[in-house]
């Protein structure tokens, strides 16, 4: 088994997310399409440990903030005729701020998405590279790292919580498992 | 500048009484030398605190009476019951007294809801945030964390309709969480909120808060805090931002400059143990013995008169080192004019001495909770020249 995955998963500074966290990885099969199983010790040290060069940051949105996103979308459903949701841009600035806060700050050429998409099919919008993301659902779901000669791996992410990516990925789809719409905000760098 | 003679009558502002050294939890960050003592305060000593108070000519004014400094629920709601009665007896002349109890709310039932909802009586609550802030430091003798209970508690204050302000403890762990603090509230119906900065106070001995970089990072905490809170339907109340707020708005007259604050005062706080022990200024001091000082405690309601303690030695060298912190501050802070000298308790664990200036208290909560309520101030165009 190769365990060179390249990057580890820890939860950000100055974020806090329930210990037990690292039971939500999960390891696919390169064989078996959606056949998923808990990592062994050895793969879960591999996932965790600090000495890959890239990093999957964890973290979770505040509720205030996942509040007034849904909020927006309840206003702003009916009044969505240019693709625009009004007060979105005043969320993504809030959105900001709050990251500056917590010393992660996204780039200034990133921008927000709100992406609604089908489960397991990729969400990053065509031509951009993706910075973060995180679901602002109210049920869980999955986002899969999936690069090549490594097997793919499923981080479950609860309501509200997000990864914050090292490459600008590109290979990373959701993967919730459920026949709903995710609901989720992609923190990309357009048109690369 | 004053002299003691100046302010040597009060008035009296608040009254501290500890009802019992006992707490049920074991705080972290706790100052209180002897809170595994269940000792509690006889009716005896209870009846002697309340004709000492009214016989010492230092109620002048309405006042509260604090139930603090040990788990005050700890004792039934009788103890209080009676404590009402024999406060109506010596309040002659029917001053206002506010109640005020200060808890930590794991012991709140329905039979303290039917007391606590008193119209006279004003709850704090102490709760730090949320789990993984709040049971790191608020836990049992045994480690366990309490924030389970402590929600049951203001569960059942919002069942009867029991208004209450809460104090939460910022340690440095904290500092990083306003976001977290801010949801914390809003899902617990909490408008009103005080933070308290970890000190270094009796067996206390050093704070988290003395890292290098703090005073920066609480600035840009308290920055976001109020910034959120402002925003919240309705506001929550943020006593730093309030307190800082209106001193800056007010300001204080020159004349008024050399008046000092409720707790470097002499009797604007009197304090009393469970054994009828009293002290004045910080209450933290009650139960602290200096080796310059001695006890802290001045006396006794059973058997030490005002008069007799104010004219006694220790009182007076104990008094003439405190006004000379003052006269310290007032000569070497630009902040005195909003702050009025700092709280001496934090003067002597801190410097050692109580004829001193800065502390930690004063960088945190008055510097650094002024500058931000200023910027704020100024950045909603309401600060005026005043500020």
């Amino acid at each position: 088994m190769n365990l060179a995955w390249g990057y580890h998963f820890t939860v950000a500074p100055r974020f806090h997310l329930a210990e037990d966290w690292a039971s939500r990885l999960l390891i696919g099969s390169a064989e078996e399409n959606d056949s998923w199983r808990a990592p062994t010790a050895e793969e879960l040290l591999s996932l965790l440990l600090a000495a890959t060069q890239g990093e999957v940051c964890l973290f979770n949105l505040p509720d205030h903030l996942r509040s007034r996103c849904w909020h927006l979308l309840e206003q702003g459903a009916a009044a969505l005729g240019d693709g625009r949701l009004p007060g979105f841009d005043d969320f993504a600035t809030r959105l900001r701020d709050f990251f500056a806060f917590k010393t992660m700050p996204f780039p200034e050429n990133a921008c927000c998405e709100l992406v609604v998409c089908q489960p397991g099919q990729p969400f990053v919008p065509a031509g951009s590279r993706l910075w973060g993301a995180l679901n602002l659902d109210e049920t869980a779901t999955s986002l899969v790292l999936d690069q090549p000669g490594v097997p793919p791996v499923r981080l479950v992410l609860g309501p509200g919580e997000g990864v914050r990516l090292p490459w600008g990925e590109r290979a990373i789809k959701g993967c919730s498992g459920k026949p709903e719409p995710d609901v989720l905000l992609a923190i990309v760098f357009p048109n690369c | 500048m004053t002299t003691a003679a100046d302010s040597a009558n009060g008035p009296l502002e608040l009254l501290v009484v500890q009802p019992t050294p006992f707490c049920n939890i074991n705080c972290s960050y706790c100052y209180l030398p002897d809170r595994q003592s269940t000792r509690r305060m006889t009716s005896a000593t209870l009846e002697q605190t309340f004709r000492w108070v009214f016989a010492s000519g230092l109620v002048q004014a309405p006042f509260t009476l604090l139930w603090h400094a040990g788990e005050p629920l700890v004792l039934p709601v009788a103890f209080y019951e009676q404590a009402d009665e024999l406060l109506r007896r010596h309040n002659a002349d029917n001053v206002p007294v506010l109640k005020s109890f200060q808890t930590n709310a794991t012991l709140i039932d329905a039979d303290w809801c039917a007391y606590l909802r008193q119209p006279d009586i004003h709850l704090g609550v102490s709760v730090d945030g949320p789990a993984f802030l709040h049971d790191r430091h608020r836990q049992t003798r045994q480690g366990q964390g309490t924030l389970d209970r402590v929600l049951r508690g203001i569960h059942l204050l919002h069942e009867h309709g029991i208004p209450f302000q809460v104090i939460s403890v910022l340690t440095q762990d904290a500092l990083d969480y306003p976001d977290e603090l801010f949801d914390f509230y809003q899902a617990h119906g909490i408008f009103s909120v005080a933070f308290n900065v970890e000190e270094i106070e009796g067996p206390h001995t050093t704070s988290s808060l003395q890292q290098a970089g703090t005073p920066e990072r609480f600035r840009r905490f308290l920055r976001r805090f109020v910034t959120l809170a402002a925003e919240a339907e309705p506001p929550l109340q943020v006593r730093e931002f309030d307190c800082s707020a209106a001193a800056l708005l007010a300001g204080r007259p020159p004349k008024e400059l050399s008046a000092r604050t409720q707790e470097n005062r002499p009797w604007g706080i009197v304090n009393v143990d469970c054994a009828g022990n009293f002290s004045t200024y910080s209450p933290e001091l009650l139960g602290v013995k200096s080796l310059a000082h001695g006890d802290f405690a001045l006396g006794n309601v059973a058997v030490d008169s005002l008069e007799s303690v104010r004219t006694s030695g220790r009182f007076q060298k104990l008094e003439a080192e405190i006004e000379a912190g003052v006269n310290l501050c007032r000569a070497s802070c630009t902040y005195f004019p909003y702050c009025g000298g700092g709280p001496p308790a934090n003067k002597y664990f801190e410097n050692g001495t109580f004829a001193s200036t800065e502390t930690l208290f004063c960088r945190l909560h008055k510097k650094v909770c002024l500058d931000v309520a200023l910027e704020l101030l100024e950045a909603n165009g309401r600060a005026g020249h005043s500020a």
